[in-house]
C-alpha cells in the first residue's frame, strides 16, 4: 500500500528534512574552503563577494588553477538553511524533555542567522580619520562609493549643498562604453555617467587622435585590480548637459582627486565627486591627544588610545576610546582601528587616529544568541552524556 | 632600525675578517664553570620587548642556528657537549674556538653549493671557518634575496637567507667584548692620536675613550663617515658586535635604564652609538659598560672574573629592583632547565609503549597491569605538561594560549586529559589509546614545531590581544574545540585501523564503544568550537566593530563547526553509518589540522601569525596519511557490502533448501 501525500506536505517534509540539512552544511563547507583559499590572490572583499553574498558561483580561481563550476553561493544556502532549521527543527521536531536543548539551539542559530540579515542589510560601517586638535561629525563608508553633486553658486538657503547623491549600485555596472543618465527637478542639467572603472588613474593625453575618451586633455587608464579593495582608485567619465541648451560637458572624476570637477549651468556652479558614502554622527568627536605605546626596545604596539572630547549639542565629554574598549553612544559605536604619522606644517610628526564606526540594530543580537545556544547544547549534551553512562554501566546480574 | 640595518648591510658587504684574538684568552674550564655559567644564565636581559634570562637568549640563538640547544664539538682535542649558555660564553670569550664550532645547520646542501663551499651531507652542520670561503658570495646573495619577497622565495633562497642572517650574527656574537679588546680595530695606524692616549692608570680604556671621541666628534664633524674613516669603519663594526644583531628587536640589552620611566634597556652597543650619535654618554650607562669591560679583562684570573660577575650582575639587579622587571627571571631560568615539555613527552612515548605490551594479552594480569602503568605514566606526563603551561602563563601574566606554539601545547594537554577521563568513565582502554597517541604526536610536533621556528616561544602580544578576558574564554573554547575534533579523529584512525586489520568487526563491542565515544567527542567538539566561534565574534565586534568578516581563520573555525553538524545530521538521517561516520571523522581531523595550522600559512587576514617554513609539507604528510585512511575505510565499507550480499545470498539459498 503506498501512502499519499499532498504536495505542500511533500515539499515540508523536504524542506525539514534532514537530507536537505546535510547537503546545505556540506555545500556551505566546500564554500567555506575555496572562498578561503582564493582570498591568497583575488583578496577578502572579493572572494566574500563571490563566495558569501551570492546565490550562484560559477568559477573557481586558486592560482594556476581555474574552472568553471556551479555551486550554490552563501546567500542562497544559508536562506535555505534558515527554512530547513525553521521547518526542521522548530516546526517538525518532536516536542518533549528530550529535545528541549536542540530546538533552543536552533531557535538561537535561527536568531543568529537574521542577525545576519538584519546587519548585512543596515549595518553602517566605516572610518573616522582624525588629526590632533580636528574635530568631526561624520565618517565614511569602507567600500561603497557614490557620486555627490555640489551647488557651490548660489549658496542653498537652508545651508544644504549636496544637491544630489547617486548611489553605486547605480553607475558601477556601466563599463566598457556603457552609459547611464540621472536627472533630478531641482537641477538644471542631467548627468550622464560612463565607463566606469573599478581602478583607474587620469593620464594626459599625448596624441589628441589617439584617444576617442578624453577630457580637458586627460583620459583614465584602467588598472589591474588590487586584492585589497580599499586601495582600488574608482573613477568614470561624466557628462554633464544643459536641460535647456542641450549643451554638454565632458569631464572625469576619480576618487583621488585633490578637488572636484567644477562646472558652470547657466549661472549656476557645481562641483561633481566621486568619493565615500558619508554618514553623519549625532554628536561631534575632536582628537584631542593619540597615545601609541610599543613593546620596550621593539616597534610592536602593545596600546593604542586616543583622548576626545564628544559634544552633544552643548554638551562636552571627555573620553577614552583604546583597544578593546570602544566608545558606544546613541547606537553608534567607534572602536580604535590604526593610526599613522604624517608630518605637520611645522616639521614636526602629527598623529592621526583612526576609528572604526559602526551602527547597527543587531549590535548585541550575536551575544544573546550565545548564551542561548549554549544553553540549549548544554542542556542538550548532559541528557546525553547521562544515557550513555548509564548505557555504559555493567547490568547487574540477574537473579532468576 | 632602518639606520642599524643600512649599517649592518655596508658592514656585511665590506670584506671582513675578524680581529686576531689576542694570545691569552679565558680558559675553557673557566667558561664551563658551574658557577660562572649559572651566573651567567641568571643575567636579566631585554629582548624582543620583554625582560628574560640570558639563558632564554642562548637557548634560541643556539637553536635556531644549530637546530638544536646544545653543541658537541671536539674542542681543545676533547669531544665536548656544550649547552647554549657555555656556547654563548665560548664565542664572547673565545672566538678562536667558536669559530671551529659545526654552529650552522644547512637543511638544502644546494644552499652552500651556490656560495662556493663544498658540501657534506644533504643536511649538515658548518662552522663559521668551513663557511669563511663563501663569505662575499653568501652577502652578495643576502642582498640578491632583499629584492625578492619572502613567499615568493624557494626553499634553497630561504636557506640562504636564514644561512647569511645568522652567519652575520654569529659574527657579532663573536666580536661582542671587541668593545674591550680594540675598539678601534687591530690597525690603528689612522686613528687620531688624541684618541689613542692610553688612560690614566687604573681607569677603564673604554671609559676614558668614550668621551674623548664625543669631543672629536665635534670638533670634526666631517669625521663622521665611516666610509671615510677606516677605523670608525672598525668603530662601528665593534659597535654592533657589542649589540649582538642588526635587528633592532634582538638586541641584547642588558644594561637596566638609571631612570624610573624609562622602560628601553640599552646594550653596551648602543652606549658606544650614542658617542656617535649626540657627541655625549649617559653617566650610569657608561658605569655600568665600565664594569663589563672589567669583567672581560679579568677573564685570565678566575676568582677576580667571578668577583667582577657578581659585581656586574648585583649592579643590573639593584638598577632594575625599583621597577622589578625581572621578577621572573629565576622561574624562567627553572622553567627551561626543567624541560617539562620534553620530559612529558618521555613519559607519553613510555606509557604507550607501555599499553602496547597490554595488547598482546589484553585479559590477563599482564594486560591489566601494564594499563595501570601506561595510566600513571601518561598522567606523569600531563602532570608536566600542564606544570609547564602554567609555569609559562605564570612568567606572562597571561592565559596559556596567545600564540600557534602554545596551541599545540594546549591541545596535547586537553586530549591526554580527555582521554584520560574517557578512560575513566568507560574503562575500555579506548580513552588510554588515545592519551597516549595524542600525547606522543602533540609533544612531539610541539618539540619540532619549536625547532622549526627557532625563536622564543614566550613572546610578547600585539595591543588587540592584549585582553585576559578574551584570551581565557574564546581561545580555550576554540583550542578546546580543536582538541575534540582531533580526539574524534584518532578514534576513527584507530577504528579504521582496526577494521582493516580485521581485529575489529562492524557492529562488534569495540566497535560499537569507538563509535559511541567518538560520537559523544563530535558533540562536544560542536559545543566548544560553535561557542568559541561565536565568542570570537563578539570579541571582534568588541575590537573591530564587526561580528564576521569571513577573515581565514574565522572560516577554519567555522568549517570545524559545519563539519561536526554534517557528521550529525547526515547520522541522524541515517545517511552514514559506522563506517561511514568514522570517515567523516577523519575528514573533520583533516579540516581542524587546516583550521589550526593551514590558515596561518595562507599568509592573508587578521590572524595571519606568519609563515613557518616546512609547515606545508607536514601538512601535506598528515593529509595524505588521512587520505589513506579513507580508502581504508572504503575498503572496509565495500568489504562489509560484500559480506552482506553472501550472507542474503546464503541465506536465500537456504531458504529455497528448506
Amino acid at each position: 500500500m503506498t501512502k499519499q501525500t499532498s504536495i505542500p506536505a511533500k515539499l515540508f517534509a523536504f524542506f525539514s528534512s534532514f537530507g536537505l540539512a546535510t547537503v546545505v552544511l556540506t555545500f556551505l563547507l566546500i564554500i567555506t574552503l575555496l572562498g578561503t583559499l582564493e582570498q591568497v590572490e583575488h583578496g577578502l572583499f572579493d572572494s566574500t563577494k563571490k563566495y558569501f553574498e551570492s546565490y550562484v558561483v560559477t568559477s573557481v580561481d586558486l592560482g594556476t588553477w581555474k574552472m568553471p563550476i556551479l555551486l550554490p553561493g552563501g546567500t542562497l544556502l544559508m536562506q535555505v538553511l534558515f527554512v530547513n532549521m525553521l521547518c526542521g527543527a522548530v516546526i517538525r521536531i518532536r516536542k518533549s524533555p528530550r529535545t528541549v536543548g536542540v530546538l533552543i539551539s536552533h531557535l538561537s542559530i535561527l536568531f543568529m542567522l537574521f542577525a545576519g540579515f538584519v546587519s548585512q542589510h543596515y549595518k553602517k560601517d566605516g572610518n573616522l580619520a582624525l588629526f590632533e586638535g580636528e574635530k568631526s561629525d561624520e565618517f565614511q563608508s569602507y567600500h561603497e562609493s557614490v557620486i555627490e553633486i555640489e551647488r557651490l553658486q548660489p549658496a542653498a538657503k537652508d545651508g544644504k549643498r549636496i544637491a544630489m547623491v547617486i548611489d553605486g549600485a547605480s553607475f558601477q555596472d556601466l563599463s566598457e562604453g556603457k552609459g547611464r543618465t540621472f536627472t533630478s527637478n531641482d537641477l538644471p542639467f542631467d548627468l550622464m555617467v560612463m565607463n566606469y572603472e573599478e581602478n583607474a588613474e587620469p593620464r594626459r593625453v599625448k596624441d589628441e587622435s589617439e584617444k576617442k575618451w578624453q577630457a580637458d586633455g586627460f583620459y583614465l587608464q584602467p588598472l589591474p585590480k588590487k586584492p585589497e579593495a580599499e586601495l582600488n582608485l574608482d573613477a568614470a567619465y561624466v557628462k554633464v548637459i544643459d536641460k535647456k541648451t542641450k549643451e554638454t560637458q565632458l569631464g572625469i572624476i576619480w576618487r583621488a582627486e585633490a578637488v572636484p570637477w567644477t562646472v558652470k549651468v547657466g549661472d549656476e556652479m557645481y562641483a561633481f565627486e566621486l568619493t565615500r558614502r558619508k554618514w553623519k554622527l549625532p554628536f561631534a568627536v575632536r582628537l584631542d591627544k593619540f597615545d601609541r605605546e610599543v613593546h620596550p626596545g621593539t616597534e610592536r604596539a602593545r596600546k593604542f588610545t586616543s583622548h576626545i572630547t564628544k559634544f552633544t549639542g552643548g554638551r562636552e565629554e571627555a573620553k577614552i576610546i583604546t583597544m578593546n574598549e570602544p566608545l558606544r553612544d546613541s547606537g553608534h559605536v567607534l572602536f580604535q582601528a590604526s593610526f599613522s604619522q604624517d608630518q605637520g606644517s611645522a616639521g614636526a610628526p602629527v598623529s592621526r587616529s583612526i576609528f572604526a564606526v559602526v551602527w547597527n540594530p543587531a549590535d548585541q543580537w550575536p551575544l544573546y544568541s550565545l548564551l542561548a545556544v549554549a544553553a540549549g547544547l548544554l542542556i542538550h549534551m548532559a541528557g546525553q552524556l547521562t544515557r550513555f553512562l548509564s548505557r555504559s554501566k555493567p547490568k547487574a546480574p540477574s537473579l532468576a | 632600525m632602518k639606520t642599524l640595518s643600512l649599517i649592518t648591510l655596508l658592514l656585511a658587504l665590506l670584506a671582513n675578517v675578524l680581529p686576531a684574538s689576542e694570545a691569552k684568552e679565558a680558559s675553557l674550564e673557566l667558561l664551563r664553570d658551574k658557577e660562572v655559567v649559572d651566573s651567567f644564565r641568571q643575567f636579566p636581559v631585554q629582548e624582543g620587548g620583554r625582560i628574560k634570562p640570558l639563558d632564554t637568549v642562548a637557548r634560541f640563538r643556539l637553536l635556531r642556528y644549530h637546530g638544536k640547544q646544545s653543541i658537541t664539538a671536539e674542542i681543545e682535542g676533547q669531544k665536548t657537549t656544550l649547552s647554549a649558555m657555555e656556547w654563548l660564553l665560548v664565542t664572547w670569550f673565545r672566538p678562536d674556538l667558536a669559530k671551529n664550532l659545526p654552529v650552522f645547520v644547512v637543511d638544502n646542501s644546494d644552499a652552500v653549493i651556490e656560495i662556493g663551499v663544498k658540501a657534506k651531507g644533504k643536511r649538515d652542520r658548518y662552522s663559521y671557518n668551513e663557511l669563511l670561503e663563501g663569505r662575499t658570495s653568501l652577502m652578495k646573495k643576502m642582498q640578491d634575496l632583499r629584492a625578492i619577497e619572502e613567499k615568493l622565495r624557494t626553499p634553497e633562497q630561504r636557506a640562504l637567507g636564514k644561512l647569511s642572517l645568522d652567519f652575520l650574527d654569529y659574527e657579532m656574537m663573536m666580536s661582542h667584548f671587541d668593545f674591550a679588546r680594540a675598539p678601534l680595530g687591530e690597525d690603528t695606524k689612522n686613528v687620531p692620536a688624541e684618541l689613542l692616549t692610553p688612560p690614566p692608570a687604573g681607569q677603564s680604556r673604554i671609559a676614558a675613550l668614550l668621551p674623548k671621541m664625543g669631543e672629536y666628534f665635534k670638533a670634526h664633524p666631517e669625521a663622521a663617515a665611516p666610509m671615510a674613516n677606516p677605523w670608525l669603519r672598525d668603530f662601528y663594526r665593534t659597535m654592533l658586535g657589542a649589540m649582538m644583531s642588526g635587528n633592532e628587536e634582538q638586541v641584547l640589552r642588558i644594561f637596566p635604564p638609571a631612570e624610573g620611566k624609562t622602560e628601553v634597556w640599552q646594550s653596551p652597543g648602543h652606549v658606544l652609538q650614542s658617542v656617535l650619535e649626540t657627541g655625549s654618554v649617559d653617566a650610569h650607562a657608561l658605569s655600568l659598560l665600565t664594569q663589563y669591560e672589567a669583567l672581560y679583562n679579568a677573564r685570565l684570573d678566575a676568582p677576580a672574573f667571578k668577583a667582577k660577575l657578581k659585581a656586574f650582575h648585583d649592579s643590573v639587579l639593584s638598577t632594575e629592583a625599583a621597577r622589578h622587571d625581572a621578577r621572573h627571571v629565576m622561574l624562567e631560568v627553572g622553567y627551561h632547565k626543567a624541560d617539562y615539555f620534553y620530559n612529558s613527552l618521555l613519559y607519553f612515548v613510555s606509557g604507550l609503549l607501555v599499553l602496547a605490551l597490554s595488547w598482546a594479552a589484553p585479559t590477563g594480569g599482564w594486560g591489566k597491569w601494564s594499563v595501570r602503568l601506561s595510566a600513571l605514566l601518561l598522567s606523569i606526563g600531563l602532570i608536566y605538561a600542564t606544570v609547564g603551561i602554567v609555569i609559562r602563563c605564570l612568567i606572562m601574566e597571561r592565559p596559556p594560549i596567545t600564540t600557534l606554539y602554545e596551541t599545540i601545547l594546549f591541545i596535547t594537554a586537553t586530549g591526554v586529559l580527555i582521554g584520560l577521563l574517557a578512560e575513566l568513565m568507560t574503562r575500555k582502554g579506548i580513552g588510554l589509546t588515545v592519551a597516549a597517541f595524542a600525547g606522543t604526536a602533540g609533544m612531539f610536533l610541539s618539540i619540532r614545531f619549536m625547532n622549526m621556528e627557532g625563536t622564543d616561544t614566550l613572546q610578547q602580544l600585539q595591543a588587540v590581544l592584549i585582553t585576559n578576558f578574551w584570551l581565557a574564554t574564546h581561545v580555550p573554547c576554540i583550542n578546546l574545540g580543536y582538541a575534540a575534533g582531533m580526539v574524534a579523529a584518532i578514534l576513527s584512525m584507530l577504528y579504521i585501523v582496526q577494521r582493516v586489520i580485521g581485529s575489529v568487526k562492524v557492529g562488534d563491542a569495540r566497535a560499537k564503544d569507538l563509535t559511541r565515544i567518538g560520537y559523544g567527542f563530535v558533540m562536544a567538539g560542536l559545543f566548544l568550537s560553535l561557542v568559541g566561534t561565536i565568542l570570537g565574534g563578539i570579541w571582534a565586534n568588541y575590537s573591530w566593530g564587526r561580528f564576521w568578516g569571513w577573515d581565514p581563520k574565522e572560516n577554519g573555525a567555522l568549517m570545524i563547526v559545519l563539519m561536526n553538524l554534517v557528521i550529525l545530521h547526515a547520522r541522524l538521517g541515517g545517511y552514514i553509518r559506522e563506517v561511514g561516520f568514522h570517515a567523516c571523522n577523519i575528514v573533520l581531523g583533516m579540516i581542524v589540522v587546516f583550521s589550526w595550522f593551514g590558515v596561518n600559512q595562507l599568509g592573508v587576514g587578521l590572524h595571519a601569525y606568519g609563515f613557518t617554513d616546512g609547515v606545508w609539507f607536514w601538512l601535506g604528510m598528515f593529509w595524505l596519511s588521512q587520505i589513506v585512511l579513507l580508502l581504508g575505510a572504503a575498503f572496509v565499507s565495500w568489504s562489509d557490502r560484500q559480506s552482506k550480499k553472501q550472507k542474503a545470498s546464503l541465506r536465500g539459498a537456504v531458504a529455497q533448501m528448506n
